[in-house]
């Protein structure tokens, strides 16, 4: 390590990228730690590090599982042939399990309207043999069902006598409340490796199903930290001439990044945006406590996109309101894009969902 | 437990594969996982293409730990791909609000601290980098993703890549470096 780490560290590339990456020892690291905490210079240039780093592993991950996928389409057959086999052998049986009901009631109705036992050569049923021809189907039905219940029955026995593979170990894990459980170390199995994977169900609370319309308090990003955050290369802010432009190519780097098959989608939905006072907000949300930051707004999915009141006493420019755009990178939140103000939301899980669903369909 | 010989054998195949940096090796992985991932993805308020996701994103991290010396063979590599996908849906439902038991990896990849807007600007720089990076030259892209991803030393780059020595690799990263830079400031300022 060179001496000249106690002024500026920083500055020796190998250095700041071993940093970044942790291949250093902890007393060296807590050295160099030391001295960022003095020397916002430094902090700027670990953070531009980082952020290459990221996005470097980023594209690596990306790129892999896209050719991951490929290659998996590639070798699938549009139809598996073990599929073909297990639905013809699902035909058969039932085929098989129909003919076969039938030519036992064709015997039972002609022994009984002969007058004959039908012990001999007939199934036992719980329901008498003998039963009137309206009865027949609801018989069939039964028998079919019994079959079912005993092929299911029997799936389950051979599943639980090979054992329960790796939930019931994670099970008795959560169970004991050891929050131990790491995918770094995962368990070994404990009865049988050969064992298939009981597809687990987890004790999941459900949140609520949405309204089709809801408030949501968002939160005002100030244009330079988002500038920062995207220019993070040397953590200069920039004008707001170059916003429009910066928002531009984000925007056109997000569409390709879903063209792309990026695991994050960015998604835009149309929108239909209005301002209002905050005098006319209802007296319910007047008395909400608010950040001082914050934006009120009433969101209302459309046939055609998300309608979007917001309630506020900044001038905002009608142009602004008729070209505000609204961007999504998950489920529960989105980014109401207000001219050069970004304002993130936080929203129910699903709620979005459902307004691109319908605005897709509208389409 | 120990691994049976017969997965033993099999897994060991495949993390050779692996660290040959045959990717062939993730897609036998793929299809003989998808099945119980699918099935829990399923049972657990996910859709068919969330589990795909999941899979690949489960394959990608044990490809990173394997290449990066940091995969200790414990169980079997089934076992270790659903216990990272069921670690990694558990954080997903997290954010989604919903109460999951269980406790989180500190090193998976997603970090539920992360605001919505904050990750939505990370996507759109990671974006714009990966996107430099495609136009950045072959060589250049390789020795980048060897280094930051795979976490190469300069003297295993150096020889993947063809290098004279260790030496050579680390200027040439370092005008790589320079000129992603270069690329990422003239797409932002002039675009």
């Amino acid at each position: 390590m060179p001496d000249s780490h106690n002024i500026h560290w920083t500055t020796d590339a190998e250095l700041l990228a071993q940093f970044v990456m942790r291949h250093l020892e902890s007393d060296q690291l807590e050295k160099l730690e030391a001295h960022l905490r003095g020397c916002p210079l430094c902090r700027d240039a670990v953070r531009a590090e980082q952020e290459i780093a990221a996005g470097v592993r980023r594209a690596g991950r990306d790129a892999l599982k896209r050719r991951i996928a490929r290659s998996v389409d590639e070798k699938e057959p549009a139809v598996s042939w073990y599929r073909i086999v297990a639905v013809a052998a699902a035909i058969v049986i039932l085929v098989t399990l129909g003919i076969t009901n039938k030519w036992f009631f064709h015997s039972e109705t002609k022994l009984a309207d002969s007058g004959l036992k039908s012990d001999s050569i007939a199934p036992r049923t719980e329901a008498s043999p003998l039963q009137p021809p309206e009865d027949k189907g609801q018989l069939e039905k039964q028998q079919l069902a019994d079959a079912a219940k005993s092929a299911a029955g029997s799936k389950r026995d051979q599943r639980e006598s090979q054992g329960g593979g790796v939930d019931k170990t994670l099970e008795l894990h959560e169970k004991d409340g050891k929050p131990d459980f790491k995918a770094s170390e995962p368990v070994a199995l404990n009865k049988s490796e050969n064992a298939p994977m009981k597809a687990e169900r987890l004790d999941v609370a459900e949140a609520p199903p949405p309204t089709r319309e809801i408030w949501v308090e968002g939160e005002v990003l100030a244009p330079e930290k988002m500038l920062r955050r995207l220019n993070g290369l040397n953590g200069r802010g920039k004008d707001s001439a170059s916003q429009n432009l910066l928002d531009k190519k984000s925007a056109q780097a997000s569409m390709m990044s879903q063209k792309a098959g990026a695991k994050t989608e960015v998604a835009e939905i149309p929108v239909t945006a209005e301002q209002r006072s905050l005098s006319a907000l209802p007296p319910a949300r007047k008395n909400e406590t608010v950040q001082a930051a914050a934006i009120q707004m009433l969101l209302r999915r459309e046939a055609t996109g998300l309608s979007i009141t917001l309630f506020s006493d900044s001038a905002i420019s009608q142009s602004d309101l008729r070209d505000a755009r609204v961007r999504t990178v998950r489920d529960d939140s989105m980014i109401l894009l207000l001219g050069n103000t970004h304002i993130g939301y936080r929203l129910p899980p699903g709620w979005l969902d459902r307004s691109m669903q319908q605005s897709r369909k509208a389409k | 437990m120990k691994p049976s010989p017969l997965f033993l054998t099999s897994d060991a195949r495949i993390l050779d594969l692996i660290r040959k940096g045959d990717e062939e090796a993730l897609a036998m992985l793929y299809g003989s996982n998808r099945r119980p991932i699918v099935k829990f993805v399923l049972r657990n308020s996910g859709t068919a293409d969330d589990a795909e996701d999941l899979l690949q994103e489960s394959l990608v991290i044990l490809w990173e730990r394997v290449r990066s010396g940091r995969f200790e063979y414990s169980a079997r590599l089934g076992t270790f791909i659903y216990a990272i996908a069921r670690n990694i849906w558990m954080q997903r439902l997290r954010r989604k609000g919903r109460e999951v038991p269980g406790g989180l990896d500190p090193e998976s990849p997603e970090d539920p601290s992360l605001s919505p807007l904050d990750e939505l600007i990370l996507a759109e720089q990671s974006s714009l980098i990966s996107e430099a990076l495609g136009r950045i030259g072959e060589q250049c892209r390789k020795l980048l993703l060897l280094f930051y991803w795979e976490e190469l030393s300069m003297d295993e780059i150096a020889l993947q890549l063809g290098f004279t020595n260790a030496d050579t690799a680390k200027a040439k990263k370092y005008q790589c470096k320079k000129a992603l830079e270069e690329m990422m400031k003239k797409e932002m300022f002039i675009g």
